[in-house]
């Protein structure tokens, strides 16, 4: 249980932009957020999982890096023109893969745990890296929920400009980390936000 | 997903934020005030209290790497971590602007104090997340503000923050403890385990490793 607050405390924490952001964008253009959500929280816990424990030793810069950012780019243009759930979830798979793997977490007393621990019992330390992540996604669970539970007031975060919306941030991103900026916007965020 | 347990979902979430809400700032004020005493404390009985287990001696990881192209040094003459040879030293890999280094500072503070006037130092690494947290001025007026007085490397470029950390993936705040022969013997990722690392600190303070043919 510690865990999953600590998860919800770091959304406030300037180091969890680079997740936070592209997530947004996931949760405005996705009018299939009861899909798009379990994608984003499975992807980003899964390659965060990979880092922590040291199976995914790909440097978040370089040609890959930015190579994905290229193909989060087109995939949003694609989502935008396609408006179907394949597209969707590929997008959100990427740019949940791109969040991850950029990311650099600032550690709390829970997280510390799991990480101290990552590499000697991996497997071990998967429920509570899930349990973190889902606790610093709870903004996109919320929503999720509420579509389902409250459809007349999900079907009012689905007009078209809040889909274009989204759809803009997750280029933005993609944009961005094909040029190596996004830390800077993150950066720059942080800087002007009250964190 | 039924809309049942959207609902049961949704109450869960609201209520979770809600208490981590209305919780976080207990967190913050105890982490703002440590204790020196140890985390988990026996409870109250009429017994006496068992003698504790000596602490283990820690564990040794090997040497420690050098700190390279570091841009500057602050509140220190040092120019090299070779300067602080043969003392107990506390190295953190930190930046001003993260939450979860922050909260480690008061702890940092009491080693200080309680080790200050032994053969101890802390040495704070400071690599900055974001290009606000690089700016010297900034710096100088977060450790002013922080009440941190120990030397600061500034390892703008994160190069020493990247290379002393194994694979590819890097976390703040990090703290190592580097023996008086210049080995790593205490190395720990995020908050927590205080009284483990005042323990380390005092057990290399008592029982410095005979020196090697190096040092």
């Amino acid at each position: 249980m510690g865990t999953f607050a600590e998860g919800i405390e770091s959304i406030r924490l300037a180091c969890s932009l680079v997740l936070l952001i592209p997530a947004l964008g996931i949760v405005l253009f996705g009018r299939r957020r009861r899909v798009l959500v379990p994608t984003w929280i499975a992807t980003m816990t899964l390659v965060a999982w990979l880092r922590f424990v040291g199976w995914w030793e790909l440097e978040p810069s370089g040609f890959l890096h930015v190579l994905a950012g290229i193909v989060l780019l087109g995939l949003a243009i694609a989502a935008w023109q396609r408006d179907d759930t394949a597209t969707d979830v590929a997008t959100t798979a990427l740019a949940a893969t791109i969040a991850a793997w950029t990311w650099v977490p600032c550690v709390g007393r829970h997280l510390g745990e799991i990480l101290n621990a990552a590499r000697a019992e991996p497997w071990r330390q998967l429920p509570p890296t899930v349990a973190f992540m889902v606790g610093l996604s709870i903004p996109l669970v919320v929503l999720a929920a509420l579509d389902v539970a409250a459809p007349q007031l999900g079907e009012r975060l689905d007009h078209r400009f809040v889909r274009i919306g989204g759809l803009a941030i997750v280029a933005v991103v993609g944009g961005l980390v094909s040029v190596t900026l996004f830390d800077d916007l993150a950066g720059e965020l942080a800087r002007r936000s009250s964190f | 997903m039924g809309r049942a347990v959207a609902i049961v979902i949704l109450i869960t979430a609201i209520v979770a934020i809600g208490w981590v809400a209305f919780s976080s700032d207990d967190v913050e004020t105890a982490a703002d005030t440590p204790t020196p005493t140890p985390e988990a404390e026996p409870a109250a009985s009429a017994e006496p209290a068992p003698t504790p287990a000596p602490f283990p001696e820690p564990e040794n990881y090997g040497p420690r790497m050098d700190l390279v192209n570091i841009d500057g040094w602050l509140q220190t003459d040092a120019t090299s971590i070779d300067d602080f040879d043969g003392q107990v030293l506390l190295v953190e890999m930190w930046t001003f602007g993260c939450h979860n280094c922050k909260a480690r500072i008061p702890y940092n503070q009491s080693y200080y104090e309680e080790f200050g006037d032994e053969n101890f130092e802390i040495l704070g690494v400071h690599a900055p997340e974001f290009s606000y947290e690089a700016e010297v001025p900034a710096i100088e007026a977060a450790l002013e503000r922080l009440g941190v007085p120990w030397p600061q490397a500034l390892d703008t470029d994160k190069k020493n923050f990247r290379a002393w950390q194994p694979g590819t993936t890097n976390f703040w705040p990090r703290t190592y403890v580097i023996d008086q022969n210049g080995d790593i013997r205490y190395d720990h990722i995020g908050e927590g385990k205080y009284e483990e690392l005042r323990e380390t600190i005092r057990y290399l303070i008592e029982n410095p490793p005979p020196p090697t043919a190096e040092t």
